[in-house]
């Protein structure tokens, strides 16, 4: 407990040297917040339009969508504004810079992912919270829930991409598959998930566990229930879990020198 | 294709920078400041000459270059290249110049020299049968074919700047710019390029002008060389007259605890600095000589760390500075 | 003096095509966001039809099909945007003036090369998997000059309005924001991913009125629901504002390069 009171103390301050360099060019700061704010309102645009002729799609419809975008810009801005690294961290494997985490007495995966700040996260943050605040009927119970299901949400990502760009251990070469799997994941979430069947929705609790950020917190908020909770609970903590395992198991590869097609 | 330049200046523009609330204002009404970077150079080049620019950086060689290129407009003066004003009819220039850019790379990096060659010859609208005969002679007189096959991304600094050069000499130019040709490159590339531009110069009477903060490459191409300083022409010489400035002195630095000062001055060392137990010596540049001073040295005072360099351009500039008010005042 | 001019410029054509095939495993990369994009439109779509027949005169196929074209152009096209605007702040542009071509016009072709491989790739594969999982439209063969003209237009006119953002880099210090914005408008105005027929009365006058529905939009619907008129209509169109946005942009490259010439960029 000690030990990991003192990684998140380390790691506080790992953010709060991120927040001042980006402060160093506001700016571009703020032009950045304001591009991706635009840039998902938008996107919602389009679901406006779409609604207007379908009013709703396999029991979804433009609440849902709120309900949708809100957790989800949230979630993943969250993810990015404090693990904003973890989208290279294949990259950083690829490139040989993860020696310089290793040598380090702090954990290589926290503070690898955390040491950059996605500053157009913050935009992602400052649009999901004003869908949820302006757009959405709520009380209590449902805020309550809506800040747990982002945070879930926000861990689940940043597993995910952490657990992608792990693979480079073994792979080499992940850049690739890690900027397509995030944006596999991030894509299928942003659709109602209801349009899926079959096959497709296995993948998207499994492989590419777009439902677990989508389907399942709407559902949550829309019906609050126990059940649900605790399966995305659970599954936050496997996922979580793995990455965390999978990282060691890759860096113990990787100081054994197994690895292959290594830039050193 | 002869050049003639008359009184060329040419000053910049530059927006000041300020802080705080003189930014707003700076963006509403921008103040300017003016930086003069070249101011009046007077130089005539005829055909089939090989003439080095050099100076320091920042001396106004590039700016000079662009002009004569087209690139750049002189704020006044003239400029006649072949006959041409080259800001006026640039387009028309183009098809009888060639240029080479340290900075800008004219090859297409992910592909093989060879495709970007084939590309030069169209741009130049050189006919096909033209277009073979100059690239066997390129690859021949440069020796491109071990790598003009590879991918540009794949080959040396030297061997790009090889390509590069084939590329501008492709259309057969009657004039040639080289802004820091040889830059980063090693001794053995430095000497086939030189080789190189030589034999076009001898084989089709081009002309070469090519810049360098190096005084060496310019020494070893040129017969002729131009020493620009602050944006002013301060010495036009042939090679030969200059080679005073450049090979008689070399620079002897040690350290020693004596004093030296006592030193039995032979004739033609100079004591240029004496500053915490280190010493710089100037000492005419002939083998016999420094190794004699080198050897008595040695046998007469304990002295440590000793180095013989070159003196460097500001040195050779700042000689010609004195050398020059020193005639004056005679 | 025309024929040298041709094959000038159809040799950087070529050129770009070879460097473009260096890259294959990259174009297959963005292919691959293609596939998946269409992937998660066919379920989108054939939920929201229903056993709905046509909505806003488009059948379920043909909302598809819009699509192909539509991401298939926007994948496509010219991507030369970044390259022109940071050799206008670098001022290595400069170099370029040296030599015997238009800057503009040599990188026009240079990126045109690059885009018809990827215009070929896109089309193919997104055409094999609408095909697989919706089935064929009804296609006239003698209707692939005319929408490949217009698919060619469509280009130029891209082109042209990112080579005027990309030249505003002489007077701005960053036009990042800029291009944004104009993939902003393509994604909505253009008609990316609906067909503009679908907007509310007002949005659709909007779009119509503003040039970039004949990007995205109008080579699009004239895929899937062909028609001489209007073949046309958005002919002219185009050409009427191609010669606008060409007139502009001509100036903002004569005004940019005396501001190089004389100042060095």
């Amino acid at each position: 407990m000690q030990g990991f009171k003192q990684e998140l103390n380390f790691l506080t301050h790992v953010w709060k040297l991120n927040f001042l360099s980006a402060m160093e060019y506001r700016v571009n700061f703020i032009i950045q917040i304001v591009m991706m704010i635009l840039n998902n309102a938008l996107y919602f645009i389009f679901w406006i339009i779409f609604f207007e002729t379908f009013t709703a799609v396999n029991g979804w419809d433009l609440s849902n969508m709120l309900l949708l975008f809100s957790i989800v810009t949230t979630g993943a801005g969250i993810a990015f504004i404090f693990f904003g690294n973890a989208t290279r961290l294949s990259s950083l494997i690829e490139d040989g810079q993860m020696d310089y985490y290793i040598t380090l007495p702090k954990n290589p995966l926290f503070y690898s992912i955390s040491s950059r700040t996605s500053i157009s996260a913050v935009g992602d943050v400052i649009f999901g919270v004003f869908i949820f605040f302006f757009l959405i009927e709520f009380n209590a119970h449902k805020l309550i829930l809506w800040v747990i299901c982002s945070i879930l949400v926000a861990a689940i990502l940043t597993a995910y991409v952490s657990i992608l760009g792990t693979m480079a251990f073994w792979t080499g070469r992940a850049q690739v598959l890690s900027e397509q799997g995030i944006n596999a994941i991030m894509t299928f979430a942003m659709y109602p998930s209801s349009i899926f069947n079959g096959y497709t929705r296995l993948i998207l609790f499994t492989v590419i566990p777009a439902g677990f950020i989508s389907e399942v917190p709407v559902s949550l908020l829309n019906e609050p229930n126990l059940i649900s909770l605790s399966i995305l609970c659970v599954f936050t903590v496997i996922i979580c879990s793995f990455s965390y395992w999978l990282f060691g198991r890759g860096l113990k590869n990787y100081e054994s020198g197994n690895l292959l097609n290594i830039n050193m | 294709m002869n050049i003639i330049v008359r009184d060329l200046k040419k000053h910049y523009k530059v927006k000041k920078r300020e802080v705080g609330l003189k930014k707003i204002k700076q963006l509403l009404k921008p103040e300017y400041s003016t930086i003069d970077a070249v101011k009046g150079i007077d130089l005539q080049i005829n055909e089939g000459e090989m003439v080095g620019f050099i100076g320091p950086n920042g001396a106004g060689k590039s700016t000079t270059i662009k002009m004569l290129t087209g690139i750049l407009a002189p704020s006044s003066g003239d400029i006649f290249v072949g006959g041409l004003n080259p800001a006026k009819d640039r387009k028309k220039l183009s098809y009888n110049i060639g240029t080479v850019f340290g900075q800008k790379s004219q090859l297409w990096f992910h592909l093989p020299p060879i495709d970007t060659f084939k590309l030069f010859s169209k741009i130049y609208e050189v006919d096909n049968f033209e277009f073979k005969k100059q690239l066997s002679l390129l690859v021949d007189i440069l020796q491109l074919e071990p790598f003009m096959h590879k991918p540009a991304r794949q080959l040396s600094l030297g061997q790009r700047m090889k390509c590069e050069i084939a590329a501008s000499l492709l259309h057969n130019p009657k004039l040639i710019f080289l802004d820091e040709p040889t830059i980063g490159l090693d001794v053995v590339a430095k000497r086939q390029i030189r080789t190189a531009l030589t034999e076009m110069n001898k084989r089709e009477n081009t002309t070469v002008i090519l810049t360098s903060h190096d005084a060496g490459d310019i020494e070893a191409i040129c017969e002729r060389v131009v020493i620009i300083n602050e944006g002013s022409l301060i010495l036009d010489n042939p090679i030969k007259s200059l080679s005073g400035y450049l090979q008689n002195n070399k620079l002897l630095k040690f350290k020693t605890a004596h004093d030296i000062s006592k030193l039995k001055m032979t004739a033609g060392i100079e004591i240029v600095s004496i500053e915490n137990e280190t010493v710089n010596l100037k000492v005419p540049d002939n083998n016999d000589f420094l190794s004699k001073i080198i050897v008595n040295l040695i046998n007469d005072y304990e002295i440590e760390d000793i180095s013989i360099t070159e003196p460097s351009l500001e040195e050779v500039i700042h000689s010609i500075y004195t050398e020059k008010s020193l005639r004056g005042s005679v | 003096m025309i024929i040298k001019t041709i094959d000038k410029y159809s040799m950087v054509m070529g050129v770009s095509i070879k460097n473009t095939l260096v890259y294959s495993k990259e174009i297959l990369y963005r292919t691959s966001f293609m596939i998946l994009l269409l992937f998660i439109f066919i379920q989108l779509w054939t939920s929201a039809y229903g056993d709905e027949a046509s909505i806003a005169g488009y059948t379920l196929s043909q909302t598809i099909w819009y699509l192909v074209v539509t991401e298939t152009i926007l994948l496509s096209k010219i991507a030369m945007g970044n390259q022109i605007s940071g050799e206008v702040i670098s001022g290595s542009l400069a170099y370029t003036l040296g030599k015997p071509y238009h800057y503009m016009v040599y990188n026009f072709f240079s990126g045109l090369g690059d885009s018809f491989i990827r215009l070929f790739i896109n089309f193919i594969v997104g055409s094999v998997l609408v095909f697989i999982i919706i089935g064929p439209i009804s296609f006239k063969v003698s209707t692939i000059v005319p929408i490949m003209l217009v698919v060619l237009l469509a280009l130029i006119l891209d082109y042209l309005i990112i080579g005027m953002i990309a030249l505003m880099a002489f007077f701005m210090e960053d036009v990042s924001s800029l291009f944004f914005i104009y993939s902003k408008m393509l994604f909505i105005l253009g008609g990316l991913l609906i067909p503009i027929d679908f907007f509310p009365g007002w949005l659709q006058n909007i779009a119509t009125t503003l040039p970039f529905n004949l990007i995205l939009f109008a080579p699009a619907s004239l895929f899937v629901n062909f028609s001489i008129s209007a073949f046309l209509n958005i002919l002219y169109q185009q050409l009427f504002w191609i010669l606008i946005f060409s007139l502009i942009l001509e100036t903002i490259y004569r005004i940019g390069q005396k501001k190089l010439t004389s100042n060095g960029g």
